[in-house]
């Protein structure tokens, strides 16, 4: 099991603005985490395609620029980890290493879903 | 300040204009995309001040669209900064390149966004002063901006060309080791001010577009950028792998400065006389501020008399 070193952080210290962006970024992290584990399962069927590994390398890029400023340093610096990672031309051979990292990452997103305190 | 803020991501957005709220700019517009950014700037009364734009966008990219902004009737010299998570060197040189003035990165830094919007501020209102301000020339002359013998003159109608604020914040953006890929070399118009008190503000302009010409003209390659400080004082930064290839750009400099003798002489004008300095890298005094490379490169163009030569 991962350490999650997630900050639990109540909506209540929030201003009420930021908490309402804190919201609204962690619905899209949920609908991300869907999306690249998609991705990741059709790299595993049809191997490993550009197009789809910059897909993923988007949605980490999104989430780089928001999560620590909403707190979620960990997260920030794990997406931009995978970024780089994936921006670079991806063999096959090197996918299962990706892979391994891609679902680290995956399982810091569901950490950070699970510190989520709905207002 | 009437900021434009440019990003795809609507919880950045939301975010980043929170924090510009905070810091007390109060007139923000976002718009989600390039193309809604054009309509905006396009449809606009009153024009924006300062545009913030993401790097990393579909259908229109944030250097696409800061060129596209720069083509702009008024957005010339509209400061305009990029905003991305990316440090990557390609990106900054485009960024620049397409006419950004300064570089920001994500995630958002409320003291690095106050520092570089105080800075952007102290930019808008010099350039509303001088909007405001009467031309000094009189009579109908010409309707050619006129100058201080100090004063920045912008570059961006020259192949290259980049305001020297701008040229300091890409290096600084790049870093030191980053910057070790480039070299400076100053340029100084040794009769600089003698050109100055004869012809006044507006012509004084007109010939330091002249040398810029010729400078640029002589880095016939598209990764140069060259600033003018004031005073007579450019600074090229060209890649250092094309510094070899430099090696007679002061003689092809007077050369080209001297195919305008035959113009200045029917213009009853002094053609201007320049002194290059040597290409000057960033060294370890540079660490924290590569930007002192610019200064570097003026100061040893002024003190290299021995490629200073007359076609007057």
């Amino acid at each position: 099991m991962r350490e999650r070193n997630v900050p639990r952080q109540p909506v209540s210290d929030l201003s009420p603005q930021l908490a309402l962006i804190r919201g609204r970024f962690l619905d899209r992290l949920a609908q991300r985490c869907i999306e690249i584990e998609t991705l990741v399962q059709q790299i595993e069927t049809d191997g490993v395609q550009v197009d789809l590994v910059q897909e993923i390398a988007g949605r980490a890029h999104k989430i780089a620029g928001v999560a620590p400023t909403l707190g979620f340093a960990r997260l920030g610096s794990l997406s931009v980890d995978i970024e780089a990672r994936l921006s670079k031309l991806l063999s096959q051979s090197a996918w299962p290493d990706a892979r391994e990292r891609i679902e680290a990452y995956l399982t810091e997103i569901e950490a950070v879903l699970e510190t989520y305190d709905p207002i | 300040m009437k900021i434009l803020a440019v990003d795809d991501d609507p919880v950045f957005a939301a975010l980043f204009l929170e924090t510009l709220n905070q810091l007390g700019h109060k007139d923000v517009t976002t718009a989600p995309s390039g193309f809604d950014a054009l309509d905006l700037i396009e449809n606009a009364t009153v024009g924006f001040d300062c545009c913030i734009l993401d790097i990393q966008m579909p259908e229109m990219n944030g250097i696409e669209l800061c060129r596209r902004i720069r083509a702009q009737p008024g957005y010339a010299d509209v400061p305009i900064l990029m905003n991305t998570v990316m440090s990557d060197k390609s990106y900054i040189d485009d960024a620049f390149a397409a006419g950004a003035t300064d570089y920001l990165t994500k995630p958002i830094d409320e003291t690095e966004i106050k520092s570089r919007l105080g800075v952007m501020q102290m930019i808008v209102s010099e350039r509303q002063k001088s909007l405001a301000a009467p031309s000094g020339r009189s009579g109908s002359a010409t309707a050619l901006p006129s100058y201080g013998f100090h004063d920045s003159i912008p570059m961006k109608r020259i192949d290259g060309g980049i305001d020297v604020l701008a040229m300091e914040n890409y290096l600084n953006a790049l870093g030191l080791f980053r910057a070790l890929s480039v070299v400076a070399v100053g340029v100084h118009v040794t009769n600089g001010r003698e050109i100055y008190d004869m012809e006044g503000g507006a012509i004084f302009g007109d010939v330091m577009l002249d040398v810029a010409t010729c400078i640029s003209d002589c880095l016939p390659f598209s990764a140069k950028m060259i600033a003018y400080k004031g005073g007579g004082d450019f600074v090229c930064l060209i890649p250092k792998r094309r510094e070899r290839d430099n090696a007679g750009f002061g003689d092809q400099l007077l050369g080209y400065i001297a195919e305008f003798q035959r113009v200045y002489d029917e213009l009853h004008m002094r053609l201007p006389i320049v002194s290059v300095g040597p290409a000057m890298t960033c060294r370890a005094t540079n660490l924290t501020t590569p930007s002192r490379l610019i200064d570097e490169a003026i100061l040893a163009a002024r003190d290299f008399h021995m490629r200073e030569a007359s076609f007057a």
